[in-house]
């Protein structure tokens, strides 16, 4: 948190950006500001929605207290700007001009509506590059459909293959279709940016998080397609395909276990249980791995072996035993928050940023890059805007506005 | 003219294994790079035998769907990187290439002889990516194995799933096919950018660890912020009430009764009207346990219970139909067949893309999940192990006829 504003170390020192997205495209805006370009985020006058969302400091519902709101919004610059009134929309063109990009989530048809379609905007800056991120999409029977999280996760044909077969589908945490949307958005926006480099051309981009979702469907797409077999939740777990792959518990928690898996190794099973004196439990016919993977019996006896061994260790433990030796055993636990808070590797790496927030005394740990970029690192150089923190900067340095102008913007609640 | 796609006159060399890498190449495939796979068939990507495979081409390296699928328009060598050889011929690549991606397990890609900085003497401004489990440093970096074990450990298995019921691995191995590939094909292109400003190239340190707790961001600064460790919720969320998954009448697939759900998201009193008026359940309207956000954030477990009694009479497509009308959303749990036969948003997208292959035929393939408007991306078949040897022996590294004989009878090109 040194440099005021953009030029931080980051790749993205010299892009511009106007982030109008919402929780299902928020993550590109962070990764983007994260990475040193200057995003500004563009709330309205009463506050931006995200704002809402719960939980808060101190859990006291406040539009400066989400935690939502602080995560997502890291490194930019805020501005209000009432998009619906015309002096709002006027405003907003001449943002456009100074920009490179724009991010933004609203049902398809909003801003065409208020004059502020990809046309509009690149008759002005031809180089703009506007990346809409929907639900699904731009066009098409359903894209004015609602599309929360849950919506993307079920439509994307990766939830009907989550959890087991009696029970009902389940979601993949946390809001897994909103980054994997958000994420995309990111690669393409980076694509539409290489592009300009030669040709100086922006262009839009449609993104769609239940397409983006569907990346995660693996195997059944194919399956379906070459074999017409239409894959279920219960395959992966209660029929055994291919591997034991489980979540078994231990002695304080559970632990995440593959085995009779490409790059596994049952000796190095055998090995780890002989060390510890269950040597003799260990059934040599298991160095056979296909014998566990095929027989459901065996498959039975070897996982029961395994959750008895495991019961007698902690998490940490296993963590130890399982991988401080030549044959590993691939035994991770399954952490909590509070342990990834708390993570030794993440320690020892400098992953995490403490961040000073006014009137809380204690400075509060963020995470930190989720890759290492060492010629242009990642570094969080702001906390998220308080609402239209930097209008004056931004409306004085940007659009040359003089002291009365923002008066009057202010006083008719423009911005 | 054909247009110009993003990335051309870019080369990257993908010794990826199964997904990461690979996908974080293909992205850049899509966006017009010239991705070429360095493998070998003594030692081949258990991918390119990773079931399904196409009927009738058992055995075969090129014939599996799913590897198909992940190295869409990539072109393919074959070396045999434990042959002196075979390494020298790929080393000499290095200097005509922009990017390299690895995923071995920590440390082997080093051993093997490929070491960031062998490869940054022979081209100064390379970026290379090393996609290991918990990162290049630290006191975990030892520990090796697959991608969702990364999951596991970042949280995201203890958030997923029923409360009431162990953590569960989420099926497909979503972190590998999304997250981490993604992340890491993001993080080239931005580390390409900066070449262009700069010059400079740069070793990426890719921790899948890292980025899958970037999925779990929120929960992780609950915990830091206010102290409380954050468990699995179900289908259900802070933001909306009712929230869940329902179950809808059943229908025969194939040869089995597959079971059918509706996911549904209430966020509002008035959606909680339109629910009801859709639903024909009008007097659960302004019943006070329900009329109100809170209160049906009380009564969750019962409302649960009189909304899945109704929707299981119903097809899960006219429960998403009738309530996206309505203004509520809603949203089939759709499978395989649901995604490529009948969802009329996908067809209209032309997310799938048929794509005819020379062993395999025509093979339904993914597209990218978004669309350019100035430079829509192809979709091209995979390469066949080895299929461009000729051209980049040949044309681009100048070999002589008596080297590349001498590769193949020495085992080098294999």
């Amino acid at each position: 948190m040194t440099q005021p504003d953009s030029g931080g170390p980051g790749p993205l020192t010299d892009l511009k950006v106007l982030d109008l997205a919402g929780p299902i495209g928020v993550y590109c805006t962070k990764l983007l500001a994260d990475l040193g370009a200057d995003v500004l985020r563009v709330e309205p006058p009463a506050g931006d929605p995200m704002r809402d969302i719960a939980p808060f400091h101190g859990d006291e519902p406040h539009p400066e207290k989400s935690l939502y709101w602080w995560h997502f919004n890291t490194s930019k610059r805020g501005i209000t700007l009432d998009l619906e009134q015309p002096e709002g929309q006027d405003l907003f063109k001449r943002l456009v001009e100074w920009a490179d990009i724009g991010v933004e989530s609203f049902i398809p048809g909003y801003l065409t509506d208020l004059g502020l379609d990809f046309e509009a905007l690149h008759a002005l800056n031809p180089g703009f590059i506007l990346t809409s991120v929907t639900p699904f999409g731009q066009n098409g029977p359903y894209s004015k459909y609602k599309g929360p999280d849950i919506v993307g996760q079920a439509m994307s044909g990766v939830m009907q293959q989550v959890g087991f077969n009696e029970r009902a589908p389940y979601l993949i945490a946390t809001e897994s279709a909103y980054w994997s949307a958000a994420i995309f958005a990111a690669n393409a926006t980076m694509l539409a940016v290489t592009s300009r480099d030669f040709s100086g051309e922006g262009q839009q981009i449609d993104v769609s998080m239940q397409r983006s979702m569907s990346l995660g469907a693996g195997n059944a797409i194919p399956t379906y397609d070459v074999l017409g077999e239409v894959l279920h939740r219960g395959d992966m777990f209660q029929r055994g395909r291919g591997q034991v792959r489980a979540v078994l518990p231990c002695k304080d928690g559970y632990v995440f276990f593959i085995a009779a898996a490409p790059g596994t190794s049952m000796e190095a099973v055998q090995g780890l249980m002989a060390e510890r004196g269950f040597g003799e439990r260990f059934d040599p016919r298991w160095l056979d791995a296909a014998l566990v993977r095929e027989d459901p019996v065996e498959r039975q006896l070897f996982e029961d072996l395994v959750i008895e061994f495991f019961s007698h260790y902690t998490r940490r433990e296993l963590l130890e035993i399982a991988f401080n030796r030549e044959k590993q055993v691939f035994a991770v636990p399954t952490d909590t928050p509070e342990d990834v808070a708390t993570s030794p590797q993440l320690i020892d790496r400098g992953f995490f940023v403490d961040v000073e927030h006014p009137g809380i005394e204690e400075p509060i740990r963020y995470l930190g890059a989720p890759f290492r970029l060492p010629e242009s690192p990642w570094e969080l150089r702001r906390r998220a805007p308080e609402l239209g923190q930097h209008n004056d900067e931004v409306y004085r340095e940007v659009l040359d506005l003089g002291e009365d102008e923002l008066d009057r913007l202010r006083d008719q609640r423009v911005i | 003219m054909s247009t110009r796609m993003p990335l051309e006159g870019v080369r990257v060399l993908d010794f990826g294994w199964r997904a990461v890498a690979p996908l974080a190449a293909r992205m850049l495939a899509w966006g017009g790079a010239e991705v070429v796979r360095i493998e070998s068939s003594t030692r081949h990507d258990g991918a390119r035998q990773m079931p399904p495979v196409v009927p009738g081409g058992e055995g075969s390296f090129n014939t599996s769907a799913w590897f198909n699928n992940f190295n869409s328009n990539k072109l393919s060598i074959s070396l045999n990187l434990r042959h002196p050889k075979g390494k020298e011929i790929a080393l000499r690549l290095v200097p005509l290439a922009d990017v390299v991606v690895e995923n071995f397990s920590g440390g082997t890609f080093e051993r093997m002889g490929f070491g960031y900085e062998t490869l940054r003497k022979l081209r100064p401004d390379i970026i290379m990516v090393s996609h290991s489990l918990t990162g290049l440093t630290g006191p975990w970096k030892h520990i090796k194995g697959h991608g969702p074990m990364a999951a596991a450990m970042s949280g995201m298995h203890h958030l997923s799933g029923y409360p009431d019921a162990a953590p569960i691995n989420p099926a497909q191995a979503f972190t590998d096919y999304v997250t981490n590939p993604h992340q890491s094909a993001f993080a080239i292109m931005t580390a390409l950018h900066h070449r262009r400003r700069t010059g400079r190239g740069q070793y990426i340190d890719m921790a899948q660890y890292e980025s899958i707790v970037h999925m779990t961001g929120t929960a992780v600064l609950e915990y830091t912020a206010l102290g409380r460790n954050r468990n699995r919720t179900g289908n259900r969320s802070e933001n909306a009430a009712p929230q869940g998954v329902y179950p809808c009448k059943s229908v025969p697939l194939n040869d089995r009764i597959e079971d059918r759900w509706c996911a549904i998201s209430v966020a509002t009193d008035e959606e909680w009207q339109s629910l009801c008026a859709v639903l024909d359940r009008r007097e659960l309207a302004d019943d006070p346990r329900f009329c109100k956000f809170e209160a049906r954030k009380q009564h969750e477990d019962e409302l649960d219970v009189l909304i899945g009694a109704r929707t299981a009479e119903l097809l899960a497509e006219d429960v998403m139909l009738r309530l996206q009308e309505a203004g509520v959303a809603a949203g089939v749990v759709q499978n395989s067949k649901d995604l490529m036969d009948a969802d009329p948003q996908m067809a209209a997208t032309g997310h799938y893309r048929r794509v005819d292959h020379a062993e395999t035929g025509p093979t339904v393939y993914d597209g990218p999940p978004f669309d350019l408007s100035a430079t829509p991306l192809q979709v091209k078949p995979a390469p066949l192990l080895g299929e461009h040897n000729e051209y980049f022996f040949r044309e681009i590294l100048d070999l002589t006829d008596d080297e590349i004989t001498a590769g193949y009878v020495e085992g080098a090109i294999a």
